[in-house]
């Protein structure tokens, strides 16, 4: 019902603007049919015309760009906050926030300069617009100014964007600062069609080797009735045997060095942490690695948005402060399906590597839980027959 | 055809000023043939016609492609709410009212491919270089009107294809436009429900559409290069006619390169090869692919991609720069400079499609020789926004309807362009890339934008189309409506800078659920910017059939040579001789007034 009423109002109002528009064509045909003595027939009315359009320009330019500039400051406080949790998202910050002032300058003063022009030189019968065709000069000085400060802004930007991605993992000179001291975390996530696959290491501070072929794959899942499509190579290599996957949380440490090794099973996503500054493409087939530091434990960054107005305001949800319950979060970027807007987990970051290890000890891994059993069962069965729901009784209890 | 056979220049092709070419047109005399319905409107060889079917076939797909965005921004403004009449519309695809991810998908990823392709590579170029070329370079038809026909006519089925592949039941291809493999390289509806049929029928009508494409590009290029009026440098071609040759030219390198894709793309998919996939792990099965690069598709898909957004934005720039000139009464500033810049963002162009791809984990010293040739492109693009500042100042500015649509073009352009000059940048791109800055970025400089540069196109040259005059007091209300409201739809979405885009919903993310009653603003300026447009479709269909007549040949005071042709030209365009040209197209407000082309000079007066 709503929809035929809406639906009606703007038929009877574009109808109505279709007679307005008539009807000032038929009294413009009349006034002209009038007024026999003007001369160029088609702009007898022309001053008039641009007038009218010209001031609205003018109104155009001032509504325009006291929006754009209110609605950035007004936005500000919702955005994702502008304080980076990673030392190279500081820089990248910094990076945004030089392109913003040059090119919110350019926007400011080409609109002035535009819509002053369509003001001033609107049409008048007695004016004649001067030939202007060319000036090598002023070519010369807008060709340079782009270019210094294209110039100026790449060669920042570029220096920024190595220092984040080189592929030496050993932090020496990160930044400028020494973090090769730190222990680093390195861990995998891998997307999946909808859900992300965390992998720690566990206390050898290895990940398990993957082999992706038939056997560690297919033939692993049809001997032990158990998906391994990670490839990992559960039976030849210990190291897998203490590495834990993690359902909700994915975890990092305050100033430790986290290396993410990124791919994916199925389809693209990417991993995308946007407090942290990170995304990284997952592809199957291709892995990826992307690395950073992180500044501000989750505490520390929930006290520093407890300063801020919006981030006091009450969370209708909790019935608490919005900055009591922020969490960092995880997000895909890359089109991957029809629930590609759902892929979400939380971020968690220590303040110190105690509180990690403290996490980490306290988890069983996959392998004991899960892997082992489902191997026991089949490789060397007790007399009892075990069947296929003893062995899912069995990971549960694990 | 019939007007050909009382044309004394086919009776003596080798007239003064008539570039040898009546040849193509001389054999009708002997048989004398009234022109049916059919052959007028319908198989027309006619460029003019053509053009004209190409722009009304953009305009379907305009509304489209625009119906379907408001359906995914009723969604995303209210994700929890329900629109019953979805349901009447869409049945099963909105189940409860609520529209379904699968159809969301399958709306986004139709919405830019119709928009993209069809209207602004289609419907802008197809409509304009078909239109102007021959009329302002001088020529009686396209070098081959044949060709010109079958180009329309695979984009026509083209079209076809793209609007069934709406109905069929596992629904469109629904993995973006982009259609990335893996996603879109498996033909498995269980991965993606728009990569079944869906995405093979999408494969099939963009296939068909780069066809069309060719056959134009090429037919364009042959009849600027050879076709040309006695006079005519290429010196002295009007800007839009050389924003339509690079656009061209633009379409013919890269297009088949999409080919390519398409065709590898669907060997993938039909026949089982791997060059796109490798090492898919589906339901716990590792997947026979091997050896394949999904990355590989990107590179070609954006070859074309690229290059795609200038074959898009450049014919609007010519048509700004032309457009601008008659109705300031002044040249264009810096002729050259323009063409120059033009060209340099052709040849530059090419080279800075892998900025799309700077978090795909390609070598970061690719990513910086990318990130170098990207910001070079500003400036070319600086020159030409500089330039046409300029040519407003001390002019006479007419605020003709076109007119003002070419001052939004520079407003627009401005405002998209800056936005780039972040995203070009590799180190900012990491936050931004996939958000909504990029979608707010691409929406103003190549959607609106390139849509002001048409609607500028459209109101100046109707009365050339169709002898009539189009109403000017619904196009004012168009100009501003459209304008106002299409920054309220775009503007906002630079707030949401980090937002992902491609998101059927925020609700269950925090960081992305704190815009509060952003999102219905946008939705409600996009059900504005729809509105308007109607009023633009009834005021072009009204005054093709009603609108006042055209009394005059040259309404505008233009210096172009299709201003010289009868107000309703027929079959060659006219009626005498071709006339020659012996200055450029930009003698405005003179020494000795405002002078066409067509004119000789004057004693005294120096040529250009």
């Amino acid at each position: 019902m709503y929809a035929f009423i809406i639906l009606s109002v703007l038929i009877l109002l574009f109808t109505a603007f279709f007679f307005i528009g008539k009807i000032s064509e038929t009294s413009t045909a009349i006034r002209k049919a009038n007024a026999s003595d003007e001369g160029d027939d088609s702009y007898d009315d022309m001053e008039h015309v641009s007038n009218i359009n010209g001031y609205l320009s003018l109104l155009f330019m001032v509504g325009f760009l006291f929006l754009s500039f209110y609605g950035t400051l007004h936005y500000l406080p919702r955005m994702i906050p502008r304080l980076a949790n990673s030392v190279h998202g500081q820089e990248l910050d910094k990076m945004f926030m030089m392109t913003y002032y040059i090119t919110a300058s350019i926007f400011l003063i080409t609109h002035i300069v535009l819509f002053a022009f369509v003001f001033m030189y609107r049409y008048r019968r007695n004016r004649k617009a001067y030939f202007f065709s060319h000036s090598n000069t002023l070519e010369i000085v807008w060709t340079t100014i782009p270019a210094l400060a294209m110039a100026y802004l790449v060669y920042n930007g570029l220096i920024a964007w190595n220092e984040t991605f080189t592929k030496d993992n050993s932090f020496t000179e990160y930044f400028g600062n020494d973090y090769s001291d730190q222990t680093p975390i390195t861990m995998e996530v891998t997307g999946y069609q909808f859900g992300w696959k965390v992998r720690y290491p566990g206390t050898d501070a290895r990940l398990g080797n993957r082999i992706i072929d038939d056997e560690h794959i297919n033939e692993f899942y049809a001997t032990y009735s158990l998906p391994n499509e990670l490839g990992i190579d559960w039976q030849d290599d210990s190291s897998s045997h203490d590495d834990l996957f993690v359902d909700d949380t994915v975890r990092f440490v305050k100033g430790h060095p986290a290396i993410v090794n990124v791919g994916a099973l199925d389809v693209l996503h990417s991993f995308y942490l946007p407090h942290f500054r990170i995304k990284m493409d997952c592809v199957p087939g291709t892995p990826n690695q992307i690395k950073f530091i992180p500044l501000y434990s989750t505490e520390e960054y929930r006290e520093i948005l407890s300063k801020e107005a919006y981030w006091q305001e009450i969370n209708e949800a909790t019935g608490r402060p919005r900055w009591e319950t922020f969490n960092f979060e995880l997000a895909c970027t890359e089109l991957c399906g029809a629930s590609h807007w759902a892929m979400q987990k939380y971020v968690k970051v220590y303040e110190t590597m105690d509180e990690f290890y403290a996490w980490q000890n306290a988890q069983t891994p996959y392998y004991v839980s899960t892997v082992e059993p489902a191997i026991a069962a089949v490789d060397s069965p007790t007399e009892e027959e075990v069947t296929e729901d003893e062995v899912s009784i069995e990971m549960a209890k694990n | 055809m019939a007007d050909l056979t009382t044309n004394p220049n086919v009776v003596n092709p080798s007239h003064e000023g008539q570039v040898d070419q009546g040849h193509d047109h001389g054999h009708h005399d002997d048989h004398h043939h009234e022109e049916t319905f059919l052959t007028k409107y319908v198989f027309s060889m006619d460029h003019k016609m053509i053009s004209k079917q190409f722009l009304i076939t953009g305009i379907f797909w305009a509304f489209i492609g625009g119906a379907m965005s408001l359906l995914f921004r009723l969604q995303l403004a209210w994700p929890e709410s329900t629109f019953p009449f979805m349901e009447t519309l869409l049945g099963r695809w909105a189940e409860g009212g609520q529209l379904s991810p699968d159809f969301y998908y399958a709306l986004v990823t139709i919405h830019g491919t119709v928009l993209v392709f069809f209207v602004l590579t289609g419907g802008l170029s197809g409509t304009f270089a078909n239109f102007l070329i021959p009329l302002q370079i001088g020529a009686r038809d396209m070098a081959s009107p044949l060709m010109n026909m079958l180009s329309y006519w695979f984009f026509f089925a083209s079209s076809m294809v793209m609007f069934c592949s709406l109905f069929i039941e596992t629904g469109p291809a629904s993995g973006g436009w982009t259609s990335y493999p893996p996603l879109n390289g498996l033909r498995d509806v269980a991965v993606n429900k728009g990569s079944g049929l869906g995405f093979d029928l999408w494969l099939t009508s963009i296939s068909l559409f780069i066809v069309s494409s060719l056959l134009g590009g090429l037919n364009y290029i042959s009849t600027i290069i050879n076709l040309r009026t006695r006079g005519m440098t290429l010196s002295r071609l009007p800007l839009v006619v050389w924003g339509l040759m690079f656009a061209a030219i633009l379409g013919v390198l890269a297009f088949p390169a999409l080919l390519s894709a398409a065709v590898l793309l669907e060997f993938d998919r039909l026949l089982d090869t791997s060059f796109f996939l490798n090492n898919i792990v589906i339901n716990g099965e590792l997947l026979a692919y091997k050896g394949g690069s999904p990355i590989l598709y990107q590179h070609l898909f954006w070859f074309l991609g690229h290059p795609e957004v200038y074959i898009i934005i450049i014919p609007a720039m010519g048509i700004v720069s032309d457009v601008m000139s008659v109705h300031a009464r002044k040249p264009i500033f810096g002729y050259k400079a323009m063409l120059i810049s033009m060209l340099a963002i052709v040849v530059i162009g090419f080279f800075v499609w892998a900025h799309h791809m700077f978090v795909t984990g390609m070598s970061p010293v690719l990513g910086v020789v990318f990130a170098i040739f990207t910001l070079l492109i500003a400036v070319p693009s600086a020159i030409k926004t500089f330039n046409w500042i300029t040519t407003l100042w001390r002019g006479n500015l007419r605020l003709t309807v076109p007119m003002l649509f070419c001052i939004g073009f520079v407003s627009l352009f401005i405002t998209g362009g800056v936005t780039g000059i972040f995203l070009g940048n590799p180190a900012v791109d990491v936050q931004l890339h996939d958000t909504y800055f990029v979608v707010a970025h691409f929406h103003i400089i190549m959607g609106v934008a390139a849509f002001f540069g048409m609607w500028a196109g459209v109101y100046h040259w109707f009365p050339k189309m169709f002898g009539r005059h189009m109403n000017r007091t619904l196009g004012y209300m168009h100009f501003w409506i459209t304008l106002v409201s299409a920054y309220l739809v775009f503007f906002p979405m630079h707030f949401m800078t980090g937002f992902p885009r491609r998101y059927w919903s925020f609700t269950n993310f925090e960081t992305f659920n704190t815009m509060g009653n952003l999102q219905a603003i946008i939705t409600i300026a996009a059900f504005v910017v729809f509105s308007a447009q109607i009023l633009f479709l009834t005021n072009f269909f009204y005054s093709i059939f009603r609108g006042r007549p055209v009394t005059e040949k040259n309404p505008w005071g233009a210096t172009t040579l299709e201003w010289t042709t009868p107000i309703r030209p027929g079959h060659g365009n006219w009626e005498g001789n071709i006339p020659s040209v012996h200055r450029w197209a930009y003698d405005y407000s003179t020494a000795n007034g405002d002078v066409g082309q067509n004119v000789p000079l004057q004693e005294g007066e120096v040529v250009h």
